[in-house]
């Protein structure tokens, strides 16, 4: 069984979509977007988004949620993403490395078989909402390692059904060319121009630190249930040695000089660290303001 | 008349006004949303919160449907059309929960994210796991729970909505709180939703202007009536200036003017509207009015309203509906908002005062009618 962190951190879409709104923002560029529901919502609500990660299923659910606009899963199409298919010849222990530790003998087969089932897709966009949806069914499983008598057993077929199901009617259009890309925080604010770079900073050592259920997902995404993503990280800034104060704060500095062009920058943190985001902001920006709706969604707005 | 003047509103009646009118938009029946505010909130004092958290999670669980107010499906939307636009409705909500102000800090927060699911896939912002604040899924799970008592009918059975709720734990809410709801059942049984005072100071809302503000939002969902609560208001307190022998308090006229919209929120459009001086419309007119009317008695400070508004489609011979009153059986300003919606329907139409005052004695009152043509000069 593997620790399910306790916090949790909140990106609401909705509060960005009122913060955009105040302020006349119709387009945004986040660089550390993770899996980007936020996008979705500003991209369902007419904002132009564009994100950047350097974690591939996220950008891959970006390619689901972001840049697609109409691709969409017909219910055959799912049934070849959630069952086996006969005929095909299927890389079932793929994920044995996982078989007894964190999943079951018949989870670690499916995930095999989904794995290639979702390489096997024909296009960016259904492969993404299929990433999307399956990693509800890993967050699942995960989770009822943890509570086995308390959560429902549904055949992993069904789950992975409906959760694809639900996630594929997040996909919409907003008539603008929304986009995401597999990038390091600099390569993707210098190829875009946008009204906004939100930021919601990865923390300390982050790396180190990721979620078991964005590694793991990453490592059944490449195949290679031993994958550490540390190695994504190690050439980005914030991989580098970030766990003391001023290094960390050299790595934001350096992402709001990237961001040096965009009008608004709008830096999300905690009520406690308020002061000192906002104090590392204040050097590149010439007005500076603090929305603290809750103590844990705290907004540096910051604008040129 | 004296009675409007002597029984000023209750800001908690124009709290239970506003759930009614989140009941009615989100189909439930009224008092749906009272009874959810009831189990959440001892649900909160079960988990041991402080007072503040449980008052503006009581608040916003009587609120939870409100935002339903802004989000308009037009008729002939598809499924997958109504269920994204109706996303939007619990981000709605939040923003007129923080316009009311004075309520509890995290109240628009908690409506914000009422209808998120834990694993993910609720909405408006597919927060996650405890990215959730404690207290919205607690409303969610209140809700779930008197909505699955209430689809039972007649045989409701709680237990049996626990079955229910115990079987979406890890997906819709976390499972630490459906174990501690199945505690907290079991420890209140049959009194689950008993009777719960917030105990929150309402003093800084003015419940007429909150009431006032929500009636804007509902006419505001059609172009063709936006506006129409302010015109009503207008008209009713020009004829009223101009009534003779027959004084009417103008601040309940004001008032009773802009409930009239209350009538239309299970009205979607306004193609089925009739010429309001026709006979053929007056089933129409009539549900309007018994629909405002049945809004306004489940907040007590308001009822009286309700029967204004309630005879407000009334005809001054006694042939209208719903119960035929007539002449000075109809209250006063019952009588001079009957005219104003005819008015007001009619717009700027050239015959418009011709065809008024032709149906003066048989629609209408002749002493409102001949009070419009005085605040008209004879013409419109």
């Amino acid at each position: 069984m593997i620790d399910l962190r306790e916090r949790t951190r909140r990106i609401s879409g909705s509060r960005l979509h009122d913060l955009f709104g105040a302020r006349g923002i119709r387009s945004v560029v986040d660089p550390f977007m993770g899996m980007p529901t936020h996008l979705n919502y500003l991209k369902r609500h007419g904002i132009q988004v564009h994100g950047g990660d350097v974690v591939d299923w996220f950008v891959r659910a970006g390619e689901g949620l972001i840049a697609n606009d109409f691709t969409m899963l017909r219910d055959s199409e799912v049934a070849e993403i959630v069952e086996m298919l006969p005929g095909r010849i299927y890389p079932i222990d793929m994920f044995k490395g996982w078989d007894g530790v964190f999943f079951s003998e018949e989870q670690c087969i499916y995930l095999g078989v989904w794995h290639s089932n979702v390489h096997n897709l024909r296009s960016d966009g259904q492969t993404g909402l299929a990433i999307v949806g399956l990693w509800h069914v890993l967050n699942y499983w995960l989770q009822k390692a943890h509570h086995p008598d308390e959560m429902a057993d549904v055949p992993p077929s069904e789950l992975a059904w409906q959760y694809i199901r639900e996630t594929e009617k997040w996909v919409c259009t907003n008539n603008a060319h929304n986009t995401v890309r597999r990038a390091d925080f600099h390569a993707t604010l210098g190829a875009l121009n946008a009204d906004c770079v939100y930021l919601s900073p990865p923390g300390r050592n982050s790396a180190k630190k990721a979620d078991a259920r964005v590694w793991m997902w990453e490592a059944w995404w490449q195949g290679d249930p031993y994958l550490n993503i540390e190695h994504y990280y190690r050439d980005t800034i914030f991989g580098q040695r970030t766990s003391d104060d001023a290094s960390y704060d050299r790595a934001i500095g350096a992402v709001l000089t990237a961001a040096e062009s965009y009008p608004y920058v709008i830096v999300q943190t905690a009520a406690a660290e308020a002061a000192r985001f906002a104090h590392i902001v204040a050097p590149f920006r010439s007005k500076v303001e603090i929305i603290s709706p809750h103590p844990d969604e705290t907004y540096i707005i910051a604008r040129r | 008349m004296t009675l409007l003047r002597s029984t000023a509103p209750a800001t908690s009646d124009a709290i239970r006004l506003l759930s009614a009118i989140g009941d009615a938009f989100g189909n439930h029946a009224a008092g749906f949303a009272l009874r959810v505010a009831r189990v959440a909130a001892r649900f909160a004092v079960h988990r041991g919160c402080d007072h503040e958290m449980v008052a503006a999670t009581y608040f916003a669980a009587a609120l939870h449907e409100i935002g339903l107010i802004r989000v308009v499906v037009p008729p002939g939307t598809s499924e997958r059309e109504r269920t994204i636009a109706l996303w939007d409705a619990p981000a709605q909500g939040a923003t007129i929960a923080d316009c009311i102000g004075g309520l509890p800090h995290a109240t628009g927060d908690y409506i914000r994210w009422h209808r998120e699911s834990f694993d993910g896939t609720g909405f408006p912002d597919r927060l996650r796991w405890n990215g959730i604040p404690h207290a919205s899924m607690a409303i969610n799970v209140a809700r779930a729970f008197v909505e699955a008592i209430e689809a039972q009918g007649e045989d409701a059975s709680p237990p049996e909505a626990m079955f229910a709720l115990v079987g979406e734990a890890g997906r819709a809410y976390a499972v630490n709180v459906i174990r501690e709801f199945r505690e907290f059942y079991s420890a209140l049984g049959a009194d689950f939703d008993a009777a719960f005072d917030p105990a929150w100071p309402l003093d800084r809302l003015d419940p007429k202007t909150l009431v006032t503000g929500i009636c804007a939002e509902i006419d505001a969902r059609d172009e063709r009536t936006l506006g129409r609560g302010e015109r009503l208001e207008a008209l009713t307190l020009a004829i009223a200036e101009k009534l003779e022998g027959m004084p009417l308090e103008s601040e309940a006229a004001r008032f009773a003017a802009r409930l009239v919209s209350l009538g239309r929120i299970r009205r979607e459009g306004t193609s089925d509207d009739f010429d309001p001086l026709a006979r053929l419309g007056r089933e129409a007119r009539a549900a309007e009015a018994i629909s405002a009317a049945h809004l306004l008695e489940h907040a007590p400070a308001f009822a009286a309203y309700g029967t204004i508004v309630g005879a407000s489609a009334e005809w001054f011979d006694g042939s209208g509906l719903p119960r035929h009153l007539s002449a000075d059986g109809i209250d006063p300003i019952a009588r001079v908002l009957a005219f104003a919606i005819a008015a007001e329907a009619m717009g700027p139409a050239l015959q418009a005062p011709l065809r008024l005052q032709a149906a003066a004695g048989t629609q209408f009152d002749p002493a409102v009618v001949r009070a419009y043509l005085a605040t008209t000069g004879g013409q419109r």
